[in-house]
């Protein structure tokens, strides 16, 4: 392609969701993330989900793809500090493709 | 509480095909799909290997939504430029019996989901069971919001995450290094410029499996031709992408962005982004595939198979599925389904002949750890090729001494025996 590539957000931007605006599916326990220094969800998180803001986690919960990457990165190279479930029936990405 | 003979959780190839069967065999079935239809939260890179599946569902070739019959496959190996490829094409595979087949999950999914209802089994969509029942050490239901339901066997077929069994402490931890991401996109163009780019009739297409350009995180890529639309993307060590600080979709670019990647890819539009944890596959991996009350199929149980040169997923889900099925009305049968009844399960899966490869290949475990073979490898092949094809003003080499010669200073002798001799161990011998 000639085109410069995408930017994240374009890409997730062609990407359709149902959020779920009343119950965010990933729990952050900010203590743990907090004296976490490898913070490795930061990295690993194909749609930039987690953001270091202002001393804690900012979690776009919303953008999620639902691959379950942070969990294990977190659970083994961080401090577990995340708490990923399945979104309530329905919500969440919705791959048109596959 | 409501109650079925039996509860699938999940509508992928592992559930849908474990419901069709036990439909099929007279029981009472339920399946619940937390998407709000079965192949809305699932990605694949997309390749099914049909003859196996076809025998399961006798009207596969007809009437399953697939994209294109394979009959083209490229092993490539790339470094920053260049490429050097192997090229494998066989017509006789665009036609039956058929080898293997692009599919994307969203068409796919549905169509194996619509099999099991016609074979009697109910699905509902758009519920995500939150817990399985445990009574005395025994699976008897499934909790989904304020709602309990029964089931005399529960089929856990909840994909790669395999939440519900971590949760009840019925699988071990999965470790970093044992799984990669999957990173996907699909990218638009049109049929005739498909058939025309990767030279292929209409109906059937190319796959490749690439090696190298991935940021010197292993893994490799993939490149696979739909119908009207390519996916293309990279499976990456999970570890390795932390360690080495490196955001997954800055690698996917880093490989989009090679010289041949990026011509085949021209002038396309990418409609999706998609992502996945895919599992190391291997025995010692394997998830506990049954217990009192319940069984694991597909990648819940982390069974997929490995040998770089194929990467099995939906097949090994359908197929383990169809060992469960059988083993599961077999202890009906029997009466009951307590954990010693199910171990024919096991057994069922281990006379699969995708078992059989499991155990053949099984020394390919070790190479994925090498890292040498996702960076050094491939520049070295580059190389090689570039001093044999490019005559300069300096004598020219035979292909031993371009060898030695480009290897100084970045291999070993005692590396490249000792990883030919685990590529010959792994592979080929």
């Amino acid at each position: 392609m000639s085109e410069k590539a995408l930017t994240l957000d374009a890409r997730l931007g062609l990407d359709k969701y149902e959020i779920d605006k009343e119950n965010c599916h990933i729990q952050v326990d900010q203590g743990r993330c907090k004296s976490c220094q490898a913070k490795p969800c930061l990295t690993v998180c194909p749609a930039f989900v987690y953001q270091w803001v202002e001393e804690h986690l900012a979690v776009r919960y919303e953008n999620c793809l639902e691959c379950g990457t942070c969990q294990i990165a977190c659970d083994h190279g961080g401090e577990g500090g995340i708490s990923w479930h399945n979104p309530q029936g329905g919500f969440g990405i919705i791959f048109r493709y596959g | 509480m409501e109650k079925f003979d039996a509860i699938v959780i999940g509508a992928g190839p592992a559930g849908s095909t474990t419901a069709y069967l036990l439909a099929q065999g007279g029981l009472n079935v339920l399946m619940v799909e937390r998407g709000q239809n079965p192949g809305t939260k699932t990605v694949s890179g997309g390749l099914v290997y049909s003859k196996l599946v076809a025998q399961i569902f006798p009207n596969f070739l007809e009437g399953a939504p697939v994209e294109r019959a394979i009959t083209g496959h490229q092993l490539v190996m790339l470094d920053d430029k260049a490429s050097v490829a192997l090229d494998f094409r066989d017509q006789m595979a665009g036609q039956q019996p058929y080898n293997v087949f692009s599919v994307l999950r969203a068409r796919f999914d549905p169509w194996l989901a619509k099999q099991a209802e016609q074979a009697g089994a109910s699905l509902v969509n758009g519920v995500t069971v939150d817990s399985l029942l445990v009574e005395n050490g025994r699976v008897i239901g499934i909790q989904a919001g304020a709602d309990q339901i029964g089931a005399d066997l529960v089929v856990i077929a909840e994909g790669t995450r395999s939440l519900l069994l971590k949760q009840a402490g019925l699988r071990e931890d999965f470790q970093p290094h044992d799984v990669s991401l999957g990173l996907k996109e699909v990218v638009a163009l049109p049929e005739r410029t498909i058939e025309e780019r990767f030279q292929c009739a209409p109906g059937t297409g190319t796959a490749y499996t690439l090696v190298g350009h991935t940021c010197g995180i292993e893994g490799g890529g993939f490149l696979y031709t739909n119908k009207a639309s390519l996916s293309v993307g990279i499976v990456v060590k999970i570890d390795s992408l932390y360690r080495n600080k490196m955001q997954p979709h800055q690698v996917l670019d880093r490989f989009k962005s090679h010289p041949l990647i990026n011509r085949l890819l021209e002038d396309g539009e990418v409609v999706e982004y998609s992502a996945q944890t895919v599992h190391r596959g291997g025995f010692h991996l394997m998830s506990r595939l049954y217990g009192d009350g319940y069984v694991v199929v597909g990648s819940a149980a982390r069974l997929l198979l490995n040998n770089i040169m194929t990467l099995r997923g939906m097949d090994f889900a359908i197929l383990s599925a169809e060992a469960a099925a059988r083993a599961i009305l077999e202890a009906r049968k029997g009466g009951g389904y307590s954990e010693a009844e199910l171990s024919v399960y096991a057994a069922n899966l281990r006379k699969t002949s995708i078992y059989e490869d499991w155990r053949t290949f099984r020394e390919t475990y070790g190479l994925m750890e090498n890292k040498r073979l996702f960076d050094e490898y491939p520049e070295l092949a580059c190389r090689i090729m570039e001093k044999l094809f490019a005559p300069g003003t300096q004598a020219s080499p035979k292909l031993l001494s371009a060898m030695w010669q480009e290897m100084r200073g970045h291999l070993s002798m005692l590396d490249l025996t000792e990883d030919a001799y685990h590529v010959l161990r792994g592979l080929i011998l």
